[in-house]
């Protein structure tokens, strides 16, 4: 007897190990063979990147592309999940990288430690099937929203902040929108909060890059339920998800219609007028003569006890503060009168100096500027570099966030 | 006295923080289109005047860049847009694009 007498669809170690994904209807062993056939690119290793590069090693995807030029930090493990403590300070796209090899040997892994932008970008996606934007910034989506079309590369956007978290699929199928479809222009920089300013719960990315992953499978499986069309809002905190429908395809988009006017990447930095990163800007607006150092503010609150108004939100001021801080928000600056100021921070006529702080030295500076305009008996001065600065340079004890 | 309908007014992904509730029932005059939504929605219901740029342009003719509205949960892109007519139960959502990740 002949010894091999069955036909296979899939090998005997794939069936073993894929075994729970083949018996699923609609995946099943042609899902397993087209995902093994498919290249994925992940752009953006942090709280999306690693549930959609772990599922999506895991699940047996091919070939694994991670772009990232950024590094492990402390302040990344409650959220980016695929890191681990002894990985703080080393390359995030390796490291990710490492992780999915290490749970599934026979994914390729391929690592783009650069800063993604349009020099590069067209180079790096060519090689890839479908692209996951998993980044934090809006030059760097609407970067990759213009080359998956250049490409006619089928885009899964995930977004996430504080509680929410939106997911959808861009440019896949004739009449699917792009990102530049439903949004010709950028948002106003200042009108913009990115997860360093807003934050960001670690199971809201957890589960929009989960889905990710899940449109991904979806997509190489070439199963038409996929969210191209469509945008899935995420409401963490009252536990509700809904899905609407979406505008069709823009004959008049830049970059997917008609006639585009968009045929190579432009710049993105200057297009949206904000950088491509999350990093916080460091504002100028004061004269230097309204501004003090972390090291002059310690003397001067050493000699005496100063007012210190705190411009930051009651959260982060429950994190920690100075003694002598009176939490006033910028708002708050912005909408009480000055007799109510002057109550909240307990100054008099006889008052002559106030320092306001804040987390990095943006905010205060901006509550200056508007203080001064309402109480211009008093010499506000702002605290260069806020807390932050305060821990690095003053007390490497007090906790930064 | 012109009629007025019923109507539900929600806010979703950072629109909620400049209004005094995400959801919101209130009474529009009948016959209102979108865009008499939007100036509703900023002689009424915007608390956060300073962040008002984070939701509609500056004469609240339409919505800021990165901001979607919703009638009955479907894109008013596929609708009239800013002259879909609102119906008395309808509910409108403004949702501001997340960017973060």
């Amino acid at each position: 007897m002949e010894n091999k007498d069955w036909v296979a669809g899939i090998s005997k170690s794939d069936a073993g190990r894929y075994s729970r994904q083949l018996l699923v209807d609609d995946f099943g062993v042609s899902g397993q063979k087209n995902l093994k056939n498919t290249a994925v690119l992940i752009v953006g290793a942090g709280g999306l990147g690693c549930p959609v590069a772990t599922y999506l090693g895991a699940a047996g995807v091919g070939t694994l592309g991670i772009v990232d030029y950024d590094r492990i930090s402390l302040d990344n493990l409650h959220r980016q999940v695929a890191y681990k403590e002894d990985q703080v300070g080393q390359s995030k796209s390796q490291g990710l990288a490492d992780n999915v090899k290490l749970q599934n040997s026979g994914v390729t892994t391929v690592v783009h430690n650069v800063s993604l932008d349009s020099s590069n970008a067209m180079e790096i996606f060519k090689n890839y099937d479908i692209v996951c934007d998993c980044t934090d910034n809006v030059a760097t989506r609407y970067l990759i929203n213009d080359v998956c079309v250049l490409l006619n590369i089928p885009l899964v956007s995930g977004s996430a902040l504080r509680w929410d978290g939106q997911l959808s699929v861009y440019h896949y199928g004739p009449d699917c929108p792009c990102y530049r479809c439903l949004f010709p222009s950028p948002p106003d920089p200042s009108s913009v909060t990115n997860c360093n300013e807003g934050g960001v719960l670690g199971p809201i990315v957890g589960t929009i890059g989960s889905m990710q992953a899940l449109e991904v499978m979806k997509i190489a499986a070439k199963l038409s339920t996929t969210l191209a069309g469509k945008l899935l809002l995420f409401d963490g905190r009252e536990g509700k998800s809904r899905t609407i429908r979406l505008r069709k395809r823009d004959p008049k988009c830049a970059v997917c219609g008609d006639e585009p006017s968009i045929t190579a990447p432009i710049d993105y930095v200057l297009f949206c007028g904000a950088g491509a990163h999350d990093k916080i800007e460091n504002l100028k607006l004061l004269e230097p003569s309204d501004r003090v150092n972390v090291h002059e503010y310690q003397e001067i609150r050493t000699a005496r006890k100063q007012f210190l108004l705190d411009t930051r939100p009651p959260v982060e001021f429950e994190i920690a503060h100075l003694p002598e801080a009176i939490n006033i928000t910028l708002n708050e600056c912005r909408s009480l009168r000055a007799d109510e100021l002057s109550s909240r921070l307990g100054v008099d006529s006889q008052t002559s100096d106030v320092y306001v702080i804040c987390h990095r030295g943006n905010d205060s500076q901006r509550a200056v500027v508007l203080l001064r305009e309402k109480l211009g008996s008093i010499h506000f001065r702002d605290i260069i570099g806020g807390y932050e600065e305060w821990a690095l340079k003053v007390n490497d004890e007090f906790p930064l966030y | 006295m012109a009629s007025t309908i019923p109507v539900t007014i929600d806010f979703s992904g950072g629109a909620e923080f400049l209004v005094k509730a995400k959801v919101q029932k209130v009474q529009i005059p009948e016959d209102s289109t979108l865009r008499d939504v939007l100036k509703f929605v900023r002689d009424n219901l915007v608390t956060d005047v300073h962040r008002m740029n984070m939701l509609l342009n500056e004469d609240a003719s339409e919505v800021a860049h990165g901001v979607i509205t919703l009638i009955n949960d479907t894109d008013t892109g596929l609708l009239s847009e800013y002259d879909t007519t609102i119906e008395a139960g309808d509910t409108i959502t403004f949702v501001s694009t997340l960017h973060g990740g």
